[in-house]
């Protein structure tokens, strides 16, 4: 018999916030955290806008959660330790209390940390020679490449005995470490696991690496209002950065100790496309099968999803592919859906991004109410769904499901729910 | 759940030993070391290492998709053609949703990582190449080999240091036993005998820097590191009901967990675990292939936590270091252990160990009895443990 | 010089993977030989550097339009 898993931690350090209030806050508010960045601009980027966290005070947050020795440490493994603790701080476990071979971690990046690479490379290559010339550099080179280390420092500090691992499966990352967090607690194998995913790719390389493939957003108009998901004139995504955390815990466990239960992971599907890394073909068909076999192991009718969290990029080709999608899928029920975009107004923090799409969920279950896609002035005839344009709406949240696809031909859902004590 | 027999159909890998399962094992079995000078031009601290030879990527792909990729991308989609071949797996409409692949890889593509910079620094941003995208990232591997083979299951990428295609391994056998998956294409690569890669692998601080014929000495106190390597490693494994042929080896037991502190008993309780999974004693297990790494801060640890779990033995512990031969290959390391484990029960034979009277003699390099079962450890030094039971097919 | 960009061309193209014979001037770039996004970008890019002409490759376009792209460019 299958466990029931729960999420009893959230944490997040974000643009639009580091606790999840404010997240939540701002989400709703539809505010976009999306800003003009001089130095792409003097770099030549087509792109010219950002999403940057600019209040991240890791001295001071280090110092409050006990991670005084990293400060050499590349920025994504920061956002993620801070994120982690946020989550393993509201979740109240308590850590002379829980058998630590129940409990593991499971980390997400997808370039992890691509600038440090880019600045050691400056820093050793010789003008004349074009050659690398070797000075010692320190550890945190190698950890900046070496994904699992987030991992290993929250384990060690949380005492999490039982899986310790990291995946990079671009930006899907976020929601399929929560998945495989997911499916080893329901299968029995622990009782809790925090799903952590981190991203800080903001270096000229990551620039110049997505503008070559045109990926980068290039549309005009105010910079707040250039990450539009769904609208007519969206032209690409605005690359941002952040953290978010859950802590899944298997139902009794949380029970027992009263956690306070945030929501239900209620299934989980991903799959490969097998066409193209970058190009999305066809009519969402392998996005179609990946929402069916989550809603089939979530046990639910389609028709009780209430609420979409879409990958929702703002990039022509993914917008229009996800929309042909949920149409497939849902069938007359795709224009009952509410349905946003968090990168409206975050941006597209890559493998993190899709972890704070869930911690959105987790709030508009909370709330009842459902974020705007911000920016969305021009409809597009092909995306023709309830995005929710600009203002959110009050709504009853029982069921909802992220969507999210990435490079390598990968998509990936979550079905998540109100927890109510009869599954 | 874990009631599904999960057996090895077919193998493959490219290794600084060879690029084909026999010559790969009869140059393991005659002991010839396959690493030497690097002759890496920019100004590395790591000036040995074990390099892949004779390797040609189009013979195992084609051209179009070796412009695209990093040389990490290419070790594995060869290994795993070799292994699909050997299982004689092939990917259609009916099966392509049942297939996954589950991919270990430490640290990406550093030929395309130095490429895309030289192109940024002195040629000018618009200058980067389109494929830096998607050639550098470790998804790079599971990516292609999903499109190549048309595979559509449920597949992940793990980035775990030294234990990443251990990890490929566990996660790929879970997604077999909870059925997201009928058969997993399971494996791992690394290419990081660059400039920069050898630097950033040079400041882990497990590298041997010595220029020296006796580089890697497993289990011995005095060994100056790791020997850096490259290549890839694949296995399938399907369940027993849904393979096509009866099967090279089963993976009858597997465990892991994470000790940062007290890591000899992190040690013995994975080994433990990964026995007990096998319904086996300790007394069952006939040949133990290590971790064994040469970075004695690492080899110590392991050698008192076997010493914990099999100093009641009333013989002496047959043992093989693979990864003396060829070092260590991070990404791959794991699945060409767990291979070497399947040669060994293939052909009832291990390497000498020309450094077996320097470690504990608790172990031997002879076998004198039949292998039928074999212990895999895989283990970083930060605490994670990944251990395998890898036995001869039941009837 | 139309031929002598015709053979350079046709040279980026075979660097990519793909076969000598498969390339005619009347070729459409997606059409007939399949390049991709990415493989468009990289002619592109290679324009660029050799002849220091920034054309817009679009993926409709048959061989002999990209030769004139280059022609026109560099009157």
């Amino acid at each position: 018999m299958n466990k029931r898993v729960v999420i009893t931690g959230v944490g997040v350090v974000s643009a639009n916030g580091q606790d999840i209030h404010s997240f939540w806050d701002n989400l709703f508010s539809g505010k976009s955290f999306v800003k003009y960045d001089k130095h792409m601009d003097e770099l030549g980027a087509k792109s010219k806008v950002n999403c940057t966290i600019d209040d991240f005070n890791w001295f001071d947050l280090s110092k409050r959660y006990g991670y005084s020795g990293y400060d050499q440490e590349a920025r994504f493994i920061k956002f993620s330790l801070i994120a982690g603790s946020k989550a393993y701080e509201n979740s109240k476990l308590n850590i002379d209390e829980y058998d630590e071979n129940d409990c593991g971690i499971i980390f997400a990046s997808a370039i992890g940390g691509t600038p440090t690479f880019e600045n050691v490379y400056k820093d050793l290559i010789e003008e004349d020679t074009g050659l690398l010339r070797y000075k010692s550099i320190g550890k945190y080179f190698y950890n900046a490449g070496m994904l699992n280390h987030p991992a290993n420092i929250m384990g060690e500090k949380y005492k999490f005995r039982n899986i310790c691992t990291a995946i990079s499966t671009g930006c899907t990352g976020g929601i399929d470490a929560l998945g495989m967090a997911y499916d080893i607690i329901r299968n029995g194998d622990a009782k809790v696991v925090m799903a952590n995913a981190s991203e800080a790719p903001l270096a000229d390389i990551t620039y110049a690496t997505l503008d070559s493939i045109g990926a980068l957003c290039i549309a005009k108009g105010p910079y707040e209002t250039r990450s539009r998901p769904f609208d007519l004139s969206r032209a690409g995504f605005v690359i941002g950065e952040g953290a978010g955390a859950v802590i899944l815990e298997e139902l009794d466990h949380a029970r027992e100790r009263k956690a306070h239960i945030f929501g239900e992971v209620l299934g989980y599907a991903s799959k490969n496309n097998a066409i193209h890394m970058t190009d999305l073909v066809g009519d969402g068909e392998v996005l179609v099968k990946t929402i069916d076999q989550a809603i089939e192991q979530a046990d639910i009718s389609k028709n009780d999803i209430d609420y979409v969290n879409a990958h929702g990029s703002s990039t022509k080709q993914n917008d229009l592919y996800e929309t042909k999608a949920l149409k497939k899928a849902f069938g007359k029920h795709a224009y009952e859906l509410s349905i946003s975009s968090t990168k409206s107004m975050l941006g597209h923090s890559l493998a993190s991004a899709s972890m704070m799409g869930v911690i959105a969920i987790l709030g508009s279950m909370k709330y009842d109410m459902v974020h705007p896609t911000a920016n969305l002035k021009n409809k597009d005839p092909e995306c023709d769904l309830n995005y929710i344009p600009n203002i959110s709406q009050s709504k009853i949240v029982d069921k909802a499901m992220l969507t999210a696809s990435g490079f390598g031909g990968i998509h990936s859902v979550g079905i998540f729910s109100k927890y109510k004590e009869v599954s | 759940m874990k009631n599904k027999k999960l057996i090895v159909t077919g193998r493959g890998l490219i290794n600084p030993a060879g690029n084909s399962l026999n010559d790969f094992w009869n140059h393991i079995l005659s002991e010839k070391i396959c690493y030497g000078k690097l002759n890496i031009k920019d100004d590395t601290p790591i000036k040995v290492g074990a390099r892949v030879k004779d390797f040609n990527p189009v013979s195992y792909i084609s051209k179009r998709i070796e412009v695209k990729t990093d040389t990490f991308t290419h070790y594995f989609l060869a290994s795993l053609s070799i292994a699909m071949k050997e299982a004689g797996l092939t990917i259609h409409n009916e099966n392509e949703d049942e297939v996954g692949i589950f991919y270990g890889n430490n640290s990406g593509g550093w030929r395309i990582c130095e490429k895309g910079f030289d192109e940024l620094f002195t040629q000018s941003y618009a200058m980067v190449n389109p494929w830096q995208a998607t050639a550098w990232f470790p998804t790079a591997g599971e990516g292609y080999a999903s499109i190549i083979h048309g595979i559509k299951g449920y597949s992940k990428t793990f980035v775990a240091d030294r234990v990443s295609s251990a990890a490929a391994v566990y996660h790929g056998i879970a997604s077999l036993q909870n059925s997201r998956n009928k058969k997993i294409l399971v494996g791992g690569s690394e290419a990081p005998l660059t400039g920069l890669g050898t630097i950033c692998y040079n400041e882990n601080g497990s590298i041997s820097n010595a220029i020296s014929e006796e580089l890697c000495k497993p289990f011995v106190s005095d060994s100056p590191g790791i020997v850096l390597s490259e290549g890839g490693a694949a296995i399938v494994i399907e369940t027993s009901d849904n393979a096509n042929s009866l099967g090279i080896a089963q993976i009858k037991g597997y465990a892991t967990n994470y000790y940062a502190t007290n890591q000899v008993e992190g040690v013995v309780a994975c080994m433990n675990r990964a026995i007990w999974s096998a319904d086996l004693e300790t007394a069952d297990i006939d040949l133990i292939i290590p971790e064994g790494n040469g970075d004695w801060e690492s080899d110590r640890i392991e050698i008192e936590a076997m010493r914990a779990l099999f100093i009641h033995r009333p013989d002496k512990l047959p043992i093989a270091f693979p990864k003396c031969y060829f070092g260590h290959q991070y990404g791959a390391a794991a699945v060409s252990d767990v291979i070497c484990a399947c040669m060994a029960l293939e052909y009832n034979a291990i390497p000498q160990y020309r450094f077996i009277d320097e470690i504990d003699e608790l172990f031997t390099d002879k076998l004198t009895s039949k292998i039928n079962n074999v212990l895999v450890n895989s283990r970083t030094s930060a605490g994670v443990n990944y251990s395998f039971i890898i036995s001869r097919i039941e009837n | 010089m139309y031929e002598e960009i015709f053979n350079y061309i046709k040279e980026k193209i075979c660097e990519l993977g793909f076969e000598e014979n498969e390339i005619t001037e009347n070729s459409g770039i997606r059409s007939d030989l399949g390049l991709d996004s990415s493989e468009v970008v990289e002619v592109s890019l290679k324009i660029k550097k050799d002849y220091m002409l920034d054309i817009d490759l679009k993926e409709d376009m048959q061989i002999k339009d990209v030769v004139n792209k280059i022609l026109e460019g560099k009157q």
